[in-house]
């Protein structure tokens, strides 16, 4: 189901999120509202606990709201069945996390190579290798990631992320788990490879720093956005 | 499509990386299942083909005709027309006989066999002589009458190469001893050793008279062995023998002048129903070990489910559907089970030489060792068949997971209705598979169902058990460390204890069905086996045999009529049956003389448990049929069963079913009918003598053979020991079968110490920290493992005892009897393998450096 033609890539709509703990209810997320625009890059930053990295799951269609709605590129993910929003996230979708959450068993190369291949693209081999290439880890493609350091995973990760060529990018906490001249590193190489994509980016951080860079924040505290 | 399959395959095949311990114990799981299905499957199929290929060589013709006369000139002539050309003619005469060996005073039942001078006309005979030279045939029939005899035999009697042998009045000279002959040993349980004689010789024993068992045999040996069943059609249609058994104007008719004509293959039917029948069985015990490789696979692909979960949220996340998680690890799983398969299927080849060694005493022939390439692939696919399955439910729960629920730490939960469902399918698959491999719709899917219902059992038993000795508090830490585990979330004990319980389950019954049957072949057991059968007591002996015994004994001996009579027809009660078609069961009537007898009331060994008594009324006889017997025959009452007895023909109604105590002393029979339709027939008496020592027994034996020369009397402590000891061979065979369920429970338990792994690295870490020696860790793997062991054992090895009640008392009809010293080795043997498999198996695990281990927790 689409709605009527929008820049919008991202449109959520009074989304709600509530987690059944022994017989209380938690509500995590309640009623966030929000639009992104194609190729904005956009902050969601708040202090700890506040529903940043629920909201970007949801978003993200890794889990499912309890109330509200989403839609990426018009399509409401409710409507997708598991497997459809698996192809989807797959083809349209790019993922960053802090705890770079690469395939342990899994060389850098065919890290970066699983979302083509399952995506059916034809020559994923060659197009992983050309996005480690652009991200300084043409020599260590071989590599598995226990070979790797911190920095260069995330490195692997974003190469990941970024080769299906998605429309849009979601990093949660990207320089989390790096230290400072790597995160900074990170973060340049992450806003100028999707700038050069004209990809959309949300972003989950609680670095002001790294929110900054990005062309427009939201603020949650408490499970709302901070108006 | 392909290629998506292909990249799916290449991930699968990168996720499993780092798990070749894993991979290796999955390979293991199906490979001890498929290998001992492949043996079985192996051995059967050359036994077959074997009894097939050697059967002319076994009945040492293309074609045998039976008959209790000779055949007549009528028949002679007729036989001679429908000859092919160049076709060879053996004409043996066959009777089992009493021997006494005059210088050692033994004496012994023998089957005698009566040959002519161009015996045998297929086949090899081997005679060697007192030199050790290879004596021909011929020697049979020059000189003084002699006889050859297998060394068995020889050995038996106590009679040397060139000792005497007096059949009836007749002195025989043992001039060879009998190597090898047409169908020797082609019995797998024979009354007697073999003896051969010329027809001649036979004829002066006098033993041919009124009343002997004899059997007349013509053999003939055609140039071509595929003549030989157009030849054994063309005879049939010619005398008017029914192939098969086929329905009367009332019921089923047999030849009209008792002829069987029997082709080689028809000849080695009941050996090779033998061993199809006990091959059927042990594939069903190798099922077991595959289905307990089911479980240790579940386990294994569970386990690197659980390990795994982050990288199938991250593999989620990045495009891949809950489908596509599926089939990566069924995937797994079948690239493994397709190892594993091939890997047992050649196992199996090789242990199939074990089972050949084993059964060497029970078969006919020589097997050799033999590549069944049908048995390997069909283990192959149902190696692929269980591993896939068996992988299919602790994946399927995973597939409710969202990847964000999975990196929240949430547990696949345990999907209920999809348990049941693909329980009940795998119940239908296993079933139908049982089904086949038992070749019985029956047999096999109870089989399945008895291990479900063992498994369901074991696995409530010890829900309730382990639990219990989790809290048992007791003073060294290693042990009431090692027993908490037994309660820990995630180690899956149960698991252990329906897989090793099984394999004790299966194991156990089988010595309980040994031990039964040992016991009531045992001589010495209360109650007593009779020292002496003895058959063919004539008419006018009776008075002096009764006269003999008594002298010997003490006690008169236990005499019962018989009379020979023939099925000639079943009239039943519902004539809608008469246009039954006739069944298997009709072939083993068809042409059977049946042992009749006659009694005014009934024994205190049997009851009567359906209609009544036999009334004595001479215009109406009746019959009294044993239960079983009854059934096989598919008769029941007031159906009436017509008997030719010395061509009168005795129209008797079944009035009454009985249970017989076949344990009693006295003798007793399948058929009984009222005194007034048999007591003028010819007859003859069997007679049972009380228990005697081995001595006496030997020499009443010996009495009884020379003055009641056509009187056979079998000794039933020997035969007693003889079939005990083809028991206990096919019970080693079996043993062997569960010797790899034992090894698929072990395999199932080392998968389970396998899953714990980092768990255990965990504890050893701590232990370390805390100043805990490794023995500590080291005592406490072998009290947690010993109790598994023990639990497992106990509670299969009860269920054993269970069901070997069931079956022994439903189905064999005999008591029980529990071989508590076997079955407590047995208990001790699992507990201590288990003791020492499970650390063995976490080795890895408790020797890694505690600091690596701390840090990855």
């Amino acid at each position: 189901m689409t709605s009527e033609s929008s820049p919008a890539v991202l449109r959520v709509s009074a989304l709600s999120k509530q987690y059944q703990v022994a017989d209380t209810a938690i509500t995590v997320l309640d009623q966030v509202s929000f639009s992104v625009e194609r190729g904005e890059s956009v902050a969601i930053t708040g202090p700890s606990g506040s529903g940043k990295s629920t909201l970007l799951g949801l978003i993200a269609g890794l889990d499912r709201p309890s109330a509200g709605r989403v839609e990426v590129e018009g399509r409401d993910l409710a409507t997708l069945s598991a497997a459809e929003l698996a192809a989807f996230r797959g083809r349209r979708m790019g993922f960053i996390f802090q705890s770079y959450r690469l395939l342990p068993t899994l060389t850098a190369e065919e890290n970066v190579r699983v979302p083509l291949e399952l995506a059916g693209v034809g020559d994923a081999q060659a197009i992983a290798h050309q996005w480690l290439e652009r991200v300084g880890l043409g020599s260590r493609t071989g590599h598995l990631p226990s070979r790797l350091s911190g920095g260069e995973q995330q490195r692997v990760a974003l190469a990941r992320a970024l080769a299906p060529s998605p429309a849009l990018i979601f990093a949660d906490e990207p320089t989390g788990n790096l230290d400072s001249h790597n995160g900074s590193h990170m973060a340049d190489l992450l806003f100028d490879l999707v700038a050069d994509h004209a990809a959309t980016l949300v972003l989950v951080t609680h670095e002001a720093s790294l929110a900054a860079r990005a062309a427009r924040s939201i603020v949650m505290r408490d499970g709302r956005i901070v108006p | 499509m392909i290629g998506r399959w292909l990249a799916e395959l290449r991930l699968g095949w990168w996720m499993a990386r780092g798990q070749r311990t894993r991979m290796w114990l999955l390979v293991s799981c199906i490979a001890v299942g498929v290998a001992a299905r492949v043996c079985v499957a192996s051995f059967s199929v050359e036994v077959e083909t074997s009894i097939t290929r050697e059967a002319r060589s076994l009945l040492g013709a293309d074609l045998e005709i039976g008959s209790n006369a000779p055949l007549d000139a009528v028949h002679r002539a007729s036989l001679v027309r429908l000859l092919p050309r160049g076709a060879t003619l053996e004409e043996q005469t066959g009777l089992a006989t009493m021997v006494v060996a005059p210088f050692s005073g033994n004496s012994h039942l023998v089957e005698l066999h009566a040959v002519e001078p161009n015996h045998p006309i297929s086949g090899v005979t081997v005679i060697h002589g007192a030199q050790g030279q290879v004596l021909p045939i011929s020697a049979l029939f020059q000189g003084d009458p002699s006889a050859v005899m297998t060394r068995a035999g020889m050995d038996l009697l106590d009679v040397p190469l060139g000792g005497e042998l007096v059949f009836n009045h007749l002195k025989v000279r043992v001039i060879g001893e009998l190597d090898a002959d047409p169908g020797l040993g082609a019995n797998v349980f024979a009354l007697g050793p073999r003896v051969l004689m010329s027809r001649d010789n036979l004829a002066r024993t006098d033993l041919l008279g009124y009343g002997a068992r004899v059997r007349y045999s013509t053999l003939i040996t055609c140039p071509n062995p595929m003549q030989g069943e157009p030849l054994a059609g063309m005879i049939r249609r010619a005398w008017r023998i029914p192939e098969h058994a086929t329905q009367g104007f009332a019921g089923r008719v047999e030849s009209d002048n008792g002829l069987i004509v029997r082709t080689a293959p028809e000849s080695q039917s009941a050996i090779a129903n033998f061993f199809h029948t006990l091959s059927d069985f042990l594939s069903l015990v190798s099922l077991a070990s595959l289905l307990l490789g089911g479980v240790g696979v579940a386990s294994v692909v569970r386990a690197a489910v659980a390990e795994r979960l982050d990288s199938v949220a991250t593999i989620q996340v990045i495009g891949a559907s809950p489908a596509t998680v599926q089939r990566l690890f069924i995937g797994q799983a079948l690239v493994l089970g397709l190892i594993g398969g091939v890997a047992g299927a050649i196992l199996g080849v090789v242990a199939q030489n074990l089972l050949v060694w084993l059964l060497a005493a029970a078969l006919p022939i020589h097997v050799p060792l033999s590549i069944d390439p049908r048995g390997m692939v069909v283990g192959v696919g149902l190696g692929i068949l269980t591993a896939g399955f068996f992988a299919w439910l602790p994946v399927y729960q995973v597939r409710g997971l969202t990847p964000l629920g999975i990196m929240r730490g949430e547990e696949p939960a345990t999907a209920r209705l999809a348990s049941v469902g693909i329980g009940l399918l795998g119940l239908v698959v296993f079933g139908l598979i049982a089904a086949w491999e038992s070749g019985s719709w029956l047999v096999g899917p109870i089989f399945v169902a008895a291990l479900v219902v063992g498994a369901v059992t074991l696995s409530a038993l010890a829900r309730v058990i382990l639990p219990v000795l989790a809290r048992v508090r007791v003073g060294v830490f290693a042990i009431r460390h090692g027993l908490g585990n037994l309660g820990r979330a995630g180690f899956h004990p149960g698991s252990a204890v329906v897989a090793i319980g099984l394999a004790a389950l299966i194991f156990g019954s089988t010595q309980v069905h040994q031990a039964s049957i040992s016991h009531e072949l045992n001589p010495g057991r209360q109650g007593g086996l009779p020292s002496l059968f003895c058959l063919d007591i004539q008419q006018e002996q009776v008075a002096d045999f009764t006269s003999l015994i008594h002298a010997a004994c003490g006690a008169d001996p236990l005499l019962a009529p018989q009379i020979h009579g023939r099925l000639r027809a079943i009239l039943y009660a519902d004539a809608s049956k008469h246009h039954a078609k006739p069944s298997d069961k009709d072939e083993e009537y068809r042409g059977r003389e049946q042992n009749l007898s006659y009694r005014d009331n009934l024994d205190a060994e049997e009851q009567v448990v359906a209609g009544r008594w036999l009334h004595d009324d001479p215009d109406h006889p009746e019959a009294s049929l044993e239960r079983r017997y009854a059934a096989n025959l598919g008769v029941g009452l007031h159906d009436t069963l017509r008997f030719e007895v010395q061509g009168v023909m005795i129209d008797a109604e079944i009035t009454s079913l009985r249970n017989v105590d076949w344990r009693g002393i006295r003798p007793n029979f399948f058929i009984l009918l009222s005194p007034s339709a048999l007591k003028d027939a010819p007859q003859s008496y069997i007679a049972s003598v009380p228990t005697l020592d081995e001595a006496t027994r030997g020499r009443l034996q010996t009495v009884i053979a020379s003055r009641f020369p056509n009187v056979s009397s079998i000794d039933v402590a020997d035969v007693a020991l003889r079939i005990s000891l083809i028991i206990d061979r096919i019970t080693q065979a079996v043993e062997v079968m569960g010797g790899f369920t034992l090894a698929a429970g072990l395999v199932v338990l080392l998968g389970i110490a396998l899953s714990t792994a980092r768990e255990r690295q965990l504890d050893a870490a701590l232990i370390s920290v805390l100043g805990g020696r490794p023995r500590t860790l080291v005592l406490s793997l072998v009290t947690e493992f010993a109790a598994l062991g023990a639990v497992g054992g106990l509670v299969g090895l009860g269920l054993a005892v269970a069901v070997g009640y069931l079956q022994v008392h439903e189905q064999l009809n005999i008591p029980i009897a529990i071989p508590y010293l076997k079955l407590a080795a047995l208990w001790a043997t699992i507990t201590a393998v288990c003791a020492i498999a499970g650390p063995l198996g976490c080795r890895k695990a408790i020797m890694a450096p505690p600091l690596q281990a701390l840090r990855d927790a």
